[in-house]
């Protein structure tokens, strides 16, 4: 399988001017991206055309234009899909099959024999957190068990390339952080590359490495979470033991702008020396003691507002 | 403590290139049994083929054993000569089993997967949309064939066990039976199981599959039948489905008929049928895969 290598880690997916079409709908338009090795966050807002996106790639769409390539191969290849595990958004079930009998025919359907099938799903149900309710129906489940479930179908024939469309849904706070968690360690410690698309920026801040935004079909923004959160350094974060109300006031009256935060902690627009020298000043002056001075960094939510509101 | 480390691992061992078609067929029957309605029709189901052992073991015993005296009582029943007839009547005491057992395990085969959205999960393997739609057919097709084609076959060749005088004879005379009960169980049975599927791949549930079913079946058998009486022309019979196997099976089987349609015209009719069900099926499908 050839993949090819460049920047940090080797190009799994690679996408150019891909464009979907359903009747006179764009759903993408003229996509060009490359997810690498690890886990890349697919973000966008509903409609953005994300589950399309994987979809395309699996090849349930056909494209109107551009080509794609998972793992160096033509996207939509049948012999490719043995190396790729799909979950996808709906829920699945199979009402009159146990989990264990709904992964093994999954694991069948990828050309395992059985036997294999059968000893796999019962290893892949266990790293997924199955105990005995594996032997229940699959409809008495739980909408974490389902989703675990479906998981566990999309590993069990032991994929190098993951797709998750949106793997949260429905999951209370304790699962959706054990399901991150799950995800975090399929790509760590099981080397397997994770595509997850998600509206749940939490999530993908949680688990990604590197994010691709989607916005009405079209790509907003791309890059790692560490590129795209890198300093604003304009800006600091400033921490005050007591009475930042009053630094606030104090700075507002000098024509400094300041943000209260949530927290207690001061944003402040600082971009010069200046400015800063002004903030200690007024600090002492107040009799303030400073606890915390640290340049802000962009948070994903604001990238996300910026390029959803920006593209619209 | 397990035996071994339960975890993920990974798998390297070689895949199967082929034979999804029998996964999916395996997982359907499978799916069927959990019921228990099927499991006790399968057992009903078994009832002509005793009755017609029976009949075949009382014949033979009793007519190759000069000294049982009631030999000649039993020559006299007209249903108990061991002939083609004899097979025909199994396959059509059959026949009733054979169709719920089509509509029990197809009215649900693609109506379900469907709406359980198992479909995307199934195609994100590398199962193509034909392995789906011939593992789907031969799980619908599996026990009807069973039920019809494979007993009758059976009771041919006991006929011949336990009548060693008999055995050549009757196998010069009748020796186009066994061709012909898989031909009529096929004709039966291949067709209605396409027809279920095709229902079931237009609606979203068994139950509603079911209906539409019997519900086309009655109206095609009394349009041809009451089309027939109203012009007068017993050929226009034939544009009922049923009775299309009728005339097949009275063709086969030597039967007598007042329909002269040239066979080769009923037979078109059924494999037209048949494509015409499976395109609707295959489409449903490709709705959803459509990978190369």
């Amino acid at each position: 399988m050839a993949a090819r290598e460049s920047g940090n880690g080797a190009a799994i997916v690679e996408v150019s001017e891909l464009t979907v079409r359903y009747g006179s709908r764009t759903a993408l338009d003229r996509v060009a991206l490359t997810f690498r090795e690890g886990i890349s966050g697919l973000l966008g807002p509903n409609g953005a055309g994300k589950s399309t996106l994987l979809k395309t790639l699996l090849g349930f769409c056909r494209p109107s234009g551009g080509w794609a390539r998972l793992l160096g191969q033509p996207a939509g290849a049948r012999s490719l899909r043995r190396f790729v595990g799909y979950m996808p958004e709906r829920d699945v079930t199979s009402p009159k099959l146990s989990a264990v009998s709904f992964v093994a025919y999954c694991g069948c359907l990828a050309g395992m024999p059985y036997r294999d099938a059968l000893q796999r799903t019962h290893e892949v149900l266990n790293y997924v957190g199955f105990g005995e309710e594996r032997y229940r129906m699959m409809e008495t489940y739980s909408t974490g068990m389902r989703q675990r479930a479906k998981l566990a179908q999309a590993l069990v024939h032991d994929p190098r390339l993951l797709f998750l469309d949106e793997p949260t849904n429905g999951l209370d706070p304790l699962g959706r952080v054990a399901m991150l968690d799950l995800i975090r360690d399929i790509a760590r410690q099981r080397g397997v590359a994770i595509i997850l698309s998600s509206h749940l920026l939490p999530d993908v801040e949680h688990v990604c490495e590197r994010v691709v935004l989607l916005d009405r079909g079209k790509v907003v923004e791309q890059g790692t979470l560490a590129d795209l959160t890198g300093l604003q350094e304009h800006r600091v974060s400033v921490r005050i033991k007591e009475g930042a109300d009053r630094l606030a006031r104090r700075l507002a009256a000098l024509g400094q702008g300041v943000e209260r935060q949530e927290d207690g902690s001061l944003i402040i627009e600082s971009a010069t020396a200046e400015d800063r020298k002004r903030l200690f000043r007024a600090a002492a002056e107040e009799g303030l003691q400073i606890r915390q001075f640290t340049p802000v960094r962009h948070r994903l939510e604001e990238i996300f507002y910026h390029g959803v509101s920006a593209d619209s | 403590m397990p035996i071994y480390e339960q975890t993920y691992r990974r798998w390297e061992a070689p895949r199967l290139r082929g034979g999804r078609w029998l996964a999916v067929a395996a997982q359907e029957l499978r799916v069927a049994r959990t019921s228990a309605l099927y499991r006790r029709l399968l057992l009903l189901s078994c009832v002509p083929f005793l009755i017609c052992l029976f009949l075949l073991l009382v014949t033979d015993l009793m007519t190759t054993n000069p000294s049982m005296l009631l030999r000649s009582l039993v020559r006299q029943v007209q249903f108990t000569n061991i002939d083609a007839r004899f097979f025909r009547m199994y396959i059509s005491m059959a026949m009733p089993f054979s169709f719920i057992f089509c509509l029990l395990v197809g009215a649900g085969s693609i109506c379900n997967d469907y709406r359980n959205n198992l479909l995307e999960v199934y195609f994100a393997k590398p199962l193509s949309k034909g392995e789906y739609f011939f593992g789907k057919l031969a799980a619908v097709c599996y026990v009807p064939l069973c039920l019809t084609a494979a007993p009758a076959l059976g009771l041919y060749l006991l006929h011949m066990l336990f009548s060693p005088g008999t055995a050549v004879a009757f196998a010069r005379e009748s020796y186009w039976v066994p061709a012909a009960c898989v031909a009529l169980s096929a004709a039966a049975v291949v067709p209605t199981a396409l027809f279920i599927m095709a229902c079931s791949a237009v609606s979203r549930s068994t139950g509603f599959a079911s209906v539409i079913a019997c519900a086309l079946l009655f109206m095609n058998s009394a349009f041809g039948n009451v089309l027939a009486e109203v012009l007068r022309i017993h050929n226009l019979r034939c544009l009922s489905y049923t009775r299309s196997l009728v005339y097949l099976g009275d063709l086969l089987f030597g039967g007598r008929t007042r329909i002269t349609l040239h066979w080769g015209y009923v037979a078109a009719g059924l494999v037209a049928f048949s494509v015409l069900c499976a395109l609707i099926v295959l489409r449903r499908i490709r709705n959803v895969e459509i990978g190369s």
